[in-house]
């Protein structure tokens, strides 16, 4: 199935910002890589840069170690929370015409 | 005609089997990646360590590296401090005195407005400096004596002072080695030891005094294969262009 432009963009910014939190590192920039992933619906591969983001990084110290895989439980998240919202929110309308 | 007039067609509802199944299949690779994440882990730096060094090298700059180097100054002067406090409280124990009355004093001249490598600081006899009290430029760095004492100021020699020779301990790991030490000017000082000592750029010398005061830190060794005896450089720790001085009575 061929990907669309704008699928392209997607992959390719989200793919870039969380490469380039890394490499700073920052990780609000590597959050926000993750987040237009999986609140743009290409969760799979959200999760995949989150899973790989805190295999890298580890757990988090202090209170937040409780969190284990602190970025894969944001994406789950972040998709759980698209799919929900496309119960009610997005594609409600059609652009059909009568 | 049909005996279905009416065709209902029933909207069958989606089955929830497929999403329960994309869901466990998520949490079981989540599962399996956590479970392995240290070998996971050890390959992905494997993987990331040339790019995350190729980036280090990008953004090094001349302030990061200074901000680096003072880092581990601070570290060193830290690990100076505590093994200082360990060497006093082992004096203690041996009930050696290690403790030292210190008067500091403002250096008035230097080189080059004085003879060479000498200072006039600004204590004296009013003050209880003595002739033969050694002079710091701070923590253990000893720098030289108190050779003539005025009403209130006096004069301070470097052991760097050309013509003057001193004994010294010079240490090359754990070891120590009893040498000579001889004032070239300006703060360098040589000595001449047997081949083989393995000195090197950085080794320091001590005065085998109580204090154990540094006094000369190795600059440079010149060893020539066929000579049994290699000639080393040294220079006096610390800045010679500072405002005070201390002086251990």
């Amino acid at each position: 199935m061929a990907i669309s432009h704008a699928s392209r963009w997607i992959y390719a910014v989200s793919f870039a910002l969380v490469g380039t939190g890394f490499l700073l590192p920052l990780w609000p920039v590597v959050l926000a890589g993750i987040a237009l992933a999986a609140l743009s619906g290409r969760w799979i591969s959200g999760l995949a840069m989150a899973l790989l983001v805190d295999v890298a990084w580890g757990a988090p110290m202090g209170l937040a170690q409780y969190l284990f895989f602190p970025f894969t439980i944001t994406a789950l998240l972040l998709s759980a929370g698209r799919l929900w919202g496309s119960s009610y929110f997005y594609d409600r309308s059609t652009l059909d015409t009568l | 005609m049909s005996s279905n007039s009416f065709n209902f067609i029933r909207k069958r509802r989606p089955s929830r089997l497929p999403r329960l199944l994309v869901v466990a299949a998520v949490l079981l690779v989540i599962l399996v990646v956590w479970s392995a994440q240290a070998p996971l882990r050890s390959i992905f730096w494997q993987l990331a360590t040339p790019v995350v060094m190729l980036r280090n090298a990008l953004g090094a700059t001349e302030a990061s590296s200074l901000r680096a180097e003072v880092a581990q100054l601070q570290a060193r002067v830290a690990d100076r401090d505590a093994l200082y406090q360990e060497n006093v409280a082992l004096k203690e124990t041996l009930n050696r005195a290690a403790g030292r009355n210190v008067i500091l004093a403002g250096i008035l001249q230097r080189p080059p407005l004085t003879p060479y490598d000498t200072f006039i600081i600004d204590a004296g006899q009013e003050e209880g400096v003595l002739v033969g009290s050694h002079v710091s430029l701070g923590c253990s760095a000893l720098v030289g004596t108190v050779t003539e004492v005025y009403k209130s100021t006096a004069q301070v020699t470097l052991y760097s002072a050309p013509g003057s020779a001193h004994q010294a301990l010079l240490m090359v790991g754990e070891e120590s080695t009893p040498i000579s030490i001889e004032g070239q000017g300006g703060g360098s000082l040589r000595a001449e030891v047997p081949a083989g000592t393995g000195a090197m750029e950085g080794d320091v010398v001590i005065l085998p005094d109580v204090g154990m005061g540094l006094t000369a830190v190795v600059r440079h060794v010149e060893r020539v294969s066929s000579e049994s005896f290699e000639t080393i450089y040294f220079s006096l720790p610390g800045d010679l262009n500072a405002r005070f001085v201390e002086i251990w009575q």
